[in-house]
């Protein structure tokens, strides 16, 4: 379910400030920035209205179709074109569109909002063709959420992309990226933005209707 | 025409719904005076209850009453009636109607159980030791009896036996649910200095209510949400316009807020053995009759906030004196010009609701050391409700505490309503002064006797979980706790410390 952004939610930012060196499988593998309950080389948290530090409930799993150094097609990369360290999408053993992919499992008593992140390209010479990225957010059902296609000429550069995507309790939503076009390798993410929030009341059965204001909105009508 | 008692119900219900809560009560009392009827004692124990949630304790303490008069009448009718007194502090009451229920089958270990917990909340100690025993001769495995027990070994100041009782029961009996039992073992081993001890038999409790607390937990996020975006909306104007309402008959309120465990109970027990002092000792009056329709079921905050801004000069005459007709039926007794201290330590979160009732009202914000507030909770709360169930872990703990006071944090300097903080810790270090403090915020003198713990038993009984502590001379040990488990706040020590320093507690 797409709802309306919820409000001062403890984010997590992943950075990558802690990598240290090119092509490398990302620390903790592919639970990367999983369970951000404090504040970490890689990533900052904040605290939100309701005490939750970063986001403790919520798992992320990071996947590839393949090739890089990591075997699924997500790597450390410092400086990357001079802009930071990021995470490479690279797909250079891979052929065609190749898919990546970040799920978020929020815990039963949570939800996830996915609100940024930031795509990225190596700028490159010689050929014409532009990167093209297709992405969007999809629950279990593979109802999409939020979608969109990115673009970038020779020059490189990077967006930010501000989906704002809140989930359902306990429900899990996947962003997904597939390169459509452009050089493999030359792609990446970076300042992936998300937050552990919590329900709306009206999700919840409340069962007595109180007789005090019973009485006060009887003398209303 | 016959009437089926589903029919009854059906229309009880519709009546109800439609906000016809008089034409429910007669549609009961109707049928339950027809003598001629077969169900005419379950129509009468129905019509008690409707009585009983309408706050009319008078009345239908007369229909139970006539109920237990009947040889008929079900023990566990009689059980749910004692429950009823129990929750609003009529031990003794309570007590007569589980002999009741005991008398009508008295090989029920249970029912021999609950009697025994009325007993000792009447103070007759003897008596429901010997109940409990009986419960435990006619069935050795239950529980909660033994739970009483060392309960009681430990308020008559004998934790060693209690943790020996404790620690033989589960040694015979170690499966099911065995959280209760474990509690009680944590409270004792703290009490006797094993640390420890004591933190690993309580997260081995928690462990065991975790699943059933998760919907529970899942609710106190979702309310704490709603009560954290309403009162980000609420301005310096609807404050000052609310505090500005005009009202016919003063009431002379203090809202005694807080966090749950910040010495709530203690300070209101000493204020209300001043005799022009009564409390409410938590009604919940304010949240189950006000906050929660207007705030929590309401779509949105936004749709609560705007009911509580519209709510008419009139409306909030009928608001007030449907609040004082309840607290006054708690009570079981009238108000007479006595300033009433409405207690509920969970206010804090939901004030704007009190606060546009009351324009002449009071505030009194207990503070304690946040970290032993937490270490507190999470030892005596058990996670079954809303406001309970961040007791699961003292993360949950500590971020409950953070959704709670950051809302005093957001209006106290805005508030035009007199409040006053005062600290637990100065409380128990220098009682006469701190308490001298308060009374004199509500204009009364401070009088000696509300330092003698022996009145405060007298007068009144008391529901929250800290009923024996504040009947005992006012002590310090509580103050520091938290250093005792220092090692184990680790993880919520980011949250509590941040709120130590807020409070100054550094």
């Amino acid at each position: 379910m797409m709802g309306a952004p919820s409000q001062s939610l403890a984010d997590v930012l992943i950075h990558n400030d802690g990598f240290t060196a090119n092509n490398q499988e990302l620390p903790g593998g592919q639970s990367y920035g999983s369970n951000a309950g404090s504040d970490d080389a890689n990533w900052t948290v904040s605290v939100g209205p309701w005490g939750i530090v970063g986001a403790p409930d919520i798992a992320l799993f990071w996947d590839g179709e393949g090739g890089g150094s990591s075997g699924y097609g997500l790597d450390t990369y410092t400086n990357w074109d001079g802009r930071g360290n990021v995470v490479q999408l690279d797909s250079s053993s891979s052929g065609g569109t190749p898919d990546f992919s970040i799920l978020f499992s929020p815990t039963a008593s949570f939800a996830v909002n996915i609100r940024s992140f930031d795509l990225d390209a190596w700028a490159w010479t010689g050929s014409d063709e532009t990167m093209d990225v297709d992405w969007w957010i999809e629950d279990n059902d593979s109802n999409v959420l939020a979608s969109g296609q990115w673009s970038r000429g020779r020059a490189g550069g990077r967006d930010t992309i501000s989906p704002d995507v809140v989930g359902g309790l306990g429900q899990e939503l996947t962003l997904r990226f597939t390169r459509l076009s452009g050089l493999p390798s030359y792609l990446a993410i970076d300042n992936l933005t998300f937050a552990q929030t919590v329900p709306e009341p009206s999700s919840i059965v409340l069962l007595l209707t109180g007789l005090g204001a019973l009485a006060m909105r009887r003398r209303k009508s | 025409m016959y009437v089926s008692r589903d029919q009854i119900a059906e229309e009880v219900r519709a009546a109800v719904m439609a906000g016809e809560i008089e034409q429910a009560i007669a549609l009961y009392e109707e049928a339950a005076r027809d003598s001629g009827r077969p169900d005419r004692f379950e129509l009468l124990a129905q019509f008690g209850f409707l009585l009983w949630q309408c706050y009319d304790y008078c009345r239908a303490g007369e229909v139970f009453a006539e109920l237990q008069s009947g040889p008929h009448v079900d023990a566990r009718v009689l059980q749910q009636i004692a429950s009823l007194y129990f929750r609003i502090g009529r031990f003794d009451v309570a007590a007569e109607v589980m002999r009741g229920a005991v008398s009508r089958c008295a090989t029920d270990g249970e029912l021999l159980f609950q009697l025994a917990s009325c007993l000792e909340r009447c103070d007759r100690v003897a008596e429901a030791t010997e109940t409990a025993q009986e419960a435990l001769e006619i069935d050795p495995t239950h529980r909660a009896s033994v739970r009483l027990l060392a309960h009681i070994d430990k308020r008559l100041g004998n934790c060693p036996l209690a943790i020996s009782r404790i620690e033989s029961h589960l040694a015979r009996y170690p499966d099911g649910e065995t959280w209760a039992l474990k509690y009680e073992l944590a409270a004792c081993l703290d009490r006797v200095a094993q640390y420890d001890r004591a933190w690993n038999a309580l997260l081995e409790a928690k462990a065991q209510v975790a699943a059933i607390s998760r919907a529970d937990l899942v609710h106190s996020y979702s309310i704490r949400r709603r009560q954290g975006e309403l009162a980000k909306r609420l301005t310096d104007s609807d404050l000052r316009r609310w505090h500005h309402t005009p009202v016919d008959d003063r009431i002379p309120i203090v809202l005694l807020a807080g966090f749950p465990r910040s010495g709530t109970t203690l300070l209101e027990s000493i204020l209300t053995a001043h005799p022009g002092i009564v409390g409410t000792d938590e009604s919940g009056i304010i949240a189950s009759q006000f906050v929660q329709p207007i705030v929590w079921q309401a779509k949105d905050e936004l749709d609560a906030l705007l009911e509580i801004r519209g709510l008419s000069d009139r409306q909030i005459e009928i608001g007030r004196e449907t609040y004082l007709k309840y607290t006054t039926a708690v009570l079981g007794q009238s108000i007479d010009g006595q300033i009433l201290v409405e207690k509920d330590p969970l206010l804090t979160c939901d004030l704007a609701l009190p606060l546009r009732l009351f324009p002449e009202a009071r505030i009194v914000m207990p503070l304690r050391d946040p970290r032993d507030v937490a270490i507190s909770f999470f030892f005596t709360m058990v996670p079954f409700q809303w406001n309970s169930s961040p007791s699961t872990s003292i993360v949950e703990t500590a971020r409950f505490y953070h959704d709670v006071m950051r809302h005093w944090l957001l209006l106290r300097h805005r508030l035009p309503w007199p409040w006053i903080e005062t600290r637990y810790e100065d409380m128990v270090a220098q009682p006469q002064r701190e308490i001298g403090r308060v009374t004199e915020f509500f204009g009364i003198d401070f009088q000696e006797m509300m330092l003698d713990p022996s009145r405060r038993k007298a007068d009144r009984m008391i529901t929250t979980p800290t009923y024996i502590d504040v009947t005992r001379p006012i002590h310090r040990k509580a103050v520091g706790r938290w250093k005792h488990y220092c090692r184990y706040l680790e993880p919520a020590r980011p949250i509590l410390e941040a709120w130590a320093r807020e409070f100054g507690y550094d």
